[in-house]
């Protein structure tokens, strides 16, 4: 094999009808797996969402169909290519060029299994690696099993005429499953071994431009690279005839037709039809999760409540307890039994001690309802009731049933509008006696997971301007990196990513994690190298960004928790601002924080940093830091004072609740004052972060990624 | 060097904010992606100031960039655009230039910056702009050329050739050898001048018995001495003693002195004529660099 040659020849891999029908294939794909899946999870959160965008269940049914009939368009495309390739091109049906499997497949997947668990080398490929070839062979069954059992799915009058009934499911069960395998296998393992192999990442082009680079052949095909240097003139081989193309794309176009002709829902009355046939004549038992049983069961209570006469005592007042089933027939529970809710109902004595809501809706985060809002029962803002009580044992917020000594009414079953923050208005409005701050705050966002468990969200121009400013440090930053030289001075920005990434995979999958993982104990977290020069520095250092650290990790689990387990309790409970040990850590960590920068001021006031010439970035850095950390122990206090928290809850957060104590001194309304305290807090936090990359505290995300680098690669 | 107080204010304002532009940049493209990583990643802990061999040299030398500390600082600030002035370039070249490779600042640094490295490079990289760095031509200074990869052979000794063009420039009696000079007037301020150490101001007892051009193994290495240097020693004291700024600067001597103290051991008055071309030669530079810059 000559080794010279100039590196940057391309040679062709794929020709044009390869290209196109690929490009064909990923978009269908993706239009299928888009139109499919909100039907296979039509419980799941994104349901809804991905729909609507194909404009509901008839449109994306539709869709789904044309996608469809392209699909077999490019099938039967592929085969008409296949048998030209075969009878008019005189192509070999076996052989290097063919994806048949073939014995040395076999063999180059055992050795490559053997190399991955550091034995022997890895084996040389011809024009397609095994793993290739089980991803066309997949794609091929693929389409003959999820297409097969599609069309016997939309054509069912058609099939059932000499298949019997239970061949239906089984086409149900085969299409959706096999579909779900097909995009977990694309999404995850085709993805990842064509792009993020560490040889060819970020990106292997050559599907899309049908070229490769001579180094590249090399190295991933070296079988046919030689093959190719020894007949020179197969190079030209890899053509297609642009007629024929232009034939075959008529051809493609017109597969898509019949998906589009065929395609249509059933009628409204067809639907009435079949469901009056169905439905009734089987659910007899009031099962709550059959639409007959929460039928019944409405059917049940609408007995007496549907009465206009019917009526309950207050307080020796009496109130009408009458359901107009009309009215409740609006609500977006009318399809819910009423013993769902109003659990524990249906016994004696006749009453609701709490709504079930968690049983179905999970916890809300930070980000839905601006704050967790912990203290606050469900039906006190989702209900339309705009009447509201605190109860003066558990500080929690519930409806009302009296106003001004008259019982309210609670017959209606409406729900809050939530799309505006009005509905927020009804205790955040001034005067409340909720202890409300008097203006709707924004969520936590997403720039505040530094030390709190917050959102996924950017909605207040802070979070916007700081996360973009952020963000253009970040960006200003890569370019600056990334200017510099790497290996070899002529290489361009793409090589070095490749190569960064190649080293880093290279890194990862082997020994030297374990060696990547002390070092960020000892020499990042512990901070081993500073300890020995200076304890007091050390302190210093550590009472400040461990603290911050520990309270981003917390955030960042609670994030990931509550995303994995809306329903729990107990992340409710850690997310929790007044969970007794959460409250007592929190202010624990601050207290170290204030103290850590309160120590390194006095240090720099001392002139205790011998020569080095101390700049205006320390000063105001540490000025930020402990600027964030007063105000947030003021909007603390002022939050506990306000909330009239019982002394039990109050007293783990040792730090805000004599803080709150010593507000109550004064004659000032802090409710009023609350939103401008929490937004002080707020632009501080922005600033910090918005400062962060334009300043020497950026260290705080280079310098432990260079300790890292530095304890696994060698310089060059 | 007192900076006037809206300067001070206004530097202040500057060093808030690490200057960060988009485009590329002579000393980014040159220094190692690592390299750049590195500078970011420097926390301004002073920890290498605090082990800098030649950090006492800032006690005389007014120049920040001799900590390390500060001159990490300068080369980010080139790196990423900033536009320093030339007069902040020439520091930083002297800054790095003044290192004595001993590498504590990379032993010390918590963060495990190669500071070394970035000297070393950047050294290179800003004696190959041209501007003549007079600290090369101290005794004390071993000699350093260009050693970069890329760098054509014959530009090795580039540095050196650099200071001693800059030092011919300003001292024209090098080059100019039958010029004939005026003897008036007299620089009364020269002779002055030369008395910075006590042990070198006794160049006027010189009675020009030639002992120390005789025994300077500089002198007898050449077939046509006056030729190849210039003035000899005891035509420098003698220069010197008459107030001569001109012919005394203007030799050769001076740079291809070796130091070896024979002529001093030697002199039967009791000249301290080794010192004394130090000092000529510390003045010279002085001279230099206030016409450069």
């Amino acid at each position: 094999m000559s080794t010279t040659g100039d590196h940057r020849e391309v040679y062709w891999r794929f020709n044009v009808f390869h290209r196109f029908i690929h490009l064909v294939m990923m978009i269908t794909f993706l239009g299928l797996a888009l139109t499919g899946l909100p039907l296979k999870y039509p419980q799941a959160f994104w349901a809804q969402g991905l729909i609507s965008i194909w404009g509901g269940v008839k449109g994306a049914g539709l869709f789904h169909r044309w996608f469809a009939g392209i699909t077999f368009g490019y099938f039967v495309l592929h085969l008409l290519y296949v048998a030209y390739t075969l009878v008019v091109l005189k192509g070999k049906l076996l052989g290097p060029h063919s994806m048949v499997p073939s014995r040395k497949d076999f063999q180059d997947l055992y050795q490559h299994l053997r190399y991955f668990l550091g034995k022997g080398s890895p084996p040389t490929f011809g024009r397609f690696t095994y793993w290739e070839k089980f991803d066309y062979w997949a794609v091929f069954w693929g389409i003959t099993f999820i297409g097969g059992s599609g069309l016997l799915l939309w054509f069912p009058e058609f099939f059932s005429r000499f298949l019997p009934g239970f061949w239906f499911n089984i086409a149900y069960t085969i299409h959706s499953d096999e579909a779900l395998l097909a995009m977990g296998f694309i999404f995850v393992v085709h993805l990842f071994n064509a792009h993020l192999r560490s040889s060819v990442f970020p990106m292997d082009k050559s599907i899309f431009t049908g070229q490769i680079e001579a180094k590249k052949m090399m190295e991933h095909h070296p079988l046919e690279w030689e093959d190719l240097n020894r007949h020179p003139e197969a190079k030209q081989r890899r053509r297609v005839r642009k007629d024929l193309l232009f034939l075959l794309f008529i051809l493609f176009l017109l597969g898509g037709l019949p998906g589009l002709s065929v395609a249509r829902g059933l009628t409204d009355e067809e639907i009435k039809e079949a469901e009056k046939k169905i439905c009734l004549r089987c659910h007899r038992q009031p099962n709550l999760h059959s639409n007959e049983g929460i039928a019944t069961s409405i059917h049940f209570c609408m007995d007496c409540h549907g009465k206009k006469d019917v009526e309950k005592k207050v307080d020796g007042k009496v109130v009408s307890v009458y359901i107009d089933p009309k009215e409740y027939g609006k609500t977006v529970h009318r399809r819910i039994a009423c013993l769902q809710c109003h659990a524990g109902v249906a016994s004696s004595p006749h009453r609701t001690h709490q709504f079930g809501c968690v049983s179905c809706h999970g916890y809300h985060g930070a980000g839905t309802a601006h704050d967790p809002h912990r203290s606050v029962n469900c039906e006190a803002c989702h209900h339309e009731s705009k009447e509201l009580r605190k109860d003066p044992k558990t500080g929690r917020i519930l409806l009302a049933k009296v106003k001004d000594g008259m019982p309210l009414k609670m017959t209606s079953h409406l729900l809050a509008d939530f799309k505006n923050e009005e509905a927020c208005k009804k205790c955040h409005f001034p005067e409340n006696r909720l202890g409300a701050p008097i203006r709707v705050l924004p969520a936590k966002s997403l720039i505040c997971i530094a030390c709190h468990s917050s959102s996924v969200t950017l909605n207040d121009p802070v979070s916007i301007v700081s996360a973009l400013l952020f963000l253009i440090g970040i960006g200003a930053t890569l370019t600056f990196w990334f200017q510099g030289r790497m290996v070899d001075p002529s290489f361009t920005v793409s090589e070095k990513l490749s190569y960064i990434g190649e080293k880093a995979w290279q890194i990862i999958f082997s020994r030297k994690i374990f060696r990547l993982l002390k070092v960020f104990v000892v020499d990042v977290l512990l901070l081993r190298r500073v300890l020995k020069e200076s304890v007091g520095r050390w302190t210093i250092h550590s009472l400040i960004y461990l603290p911050i650290f520990i309270r981003f990790l917390i955030g960042l689990v609670l994030l990931l928790l509550s995303a994995l387990f809306p329903m729990s309790s107990k992340v409710a409970m850690l997310l929790d601002k007044n969970n007794p040990s959460m409250a007592f850590l929190y202010d624990f960590l601050g207290l170290c924080i204030i103290l850590g920068a309160m120590g390194a001021i006095f240090r720099r006031v001392r002139g205790k940093t011998e020569k080095a010439v101390t700049g205006g970035q320390d000063y105001v850095v540490l000025g930020l830091i402990g600027a964030i950390l007063v105000t947030g122990f003021w909007v603390e206090g002022m939050r506990i004072l306000l909330t009239a928290l019982p002394l039990a809850a109050a007293l783990p957060s040792f730090i805000g609740y004599p803080i709150s104590l010593f507000l109550d001194l004064f004659p000032i309304r802090w409710e009023v004052v609350y939103p401008y305290g929490w937004y002080a807090h707020a632009i501080l936090t922005g600033a910090l972060i918005a400062y962060l990359p334009f300043s020497k505290m950026f260290h705080i995300l280079v310098s432990p990624l260079i300790v890292l680098i530095k304890s696994v690669v060698e310089e060059q | 060097m007192k900076q006037s107080f809206p300067l001070r204010v206004q530097h202040w304002f500057q060093s808030l904010i690490s200057f960060r532009g988009f485009s590329r940049t002579w000393m980014g493209k040159n220094l190692s992606m690592m390299q750049l990583m590195e500078l970011d990643a420097c926390t301004h802990c002073a920890m290498c100031t605090s082990r800098c061999s030649v950090a006492i040299a800032f006690k005389w030398i007014p120049n920040i960039n001799i900590l390390p500390s500060e001159k990490i600082g300068s080369i980010k600030a080139l790196a990423s655009g900033r536009s320093l002035t030339e007069r902040e370039i020439r520091d930083l070249q002297e800054g790095v230039y003044l290192c004595t490779n001993c590498h504590r600042c990379t032993v010390i640094c918590p963060v495990g910056i190669n500071l070394q490295n970035v000297w070393n490079r950047v050294r290179e990289l800003l004696l190959q702009r041209g501007i003549p760095e007079l600290s090369v031509l101290s005794p004390l200074s071993y000699y350093r050329g260009l050693m970069k990869e890329e760098t054509v052979q014959g530009d090795y000794d580039q540095p050196l050739n650099q200071a001693r063009e800059a030092i011919l420039a300003q001292c024209g009696l090098m080059r100019k050898k039958d010029e004939v000079l005026r003897l008036i007037p007299v620089d009364p301020q020269f002779k002055s001048g030369l008395d910075h150490s006590a042990q070198a101001k006794n160049f006027s007892v010189c009675f020009g018995c030639q002992t120390c051009t005789t025994v300077c193994p500089v002198v007898s290495h050449y077939e046509n001495p006056q030729e190849a240097l210039g003035l000899l020693p005891h035509q420098i004291m003698h220069a010197a003693g008459l107030g001569l700024r001109d012919l005394a600067l203007g030799s050769n001597m001076l740079w291809d002195c070796l130091t070896c103290y024979r002529c001093q051991e030697q002199c039967p008055r009791g000249v301290s004529v080794t010192d004394a071309l130090y000092e000529l030669k510390n003045l010279a530079v002085k001279y230099t660099k206030g016409k450069i810059g």
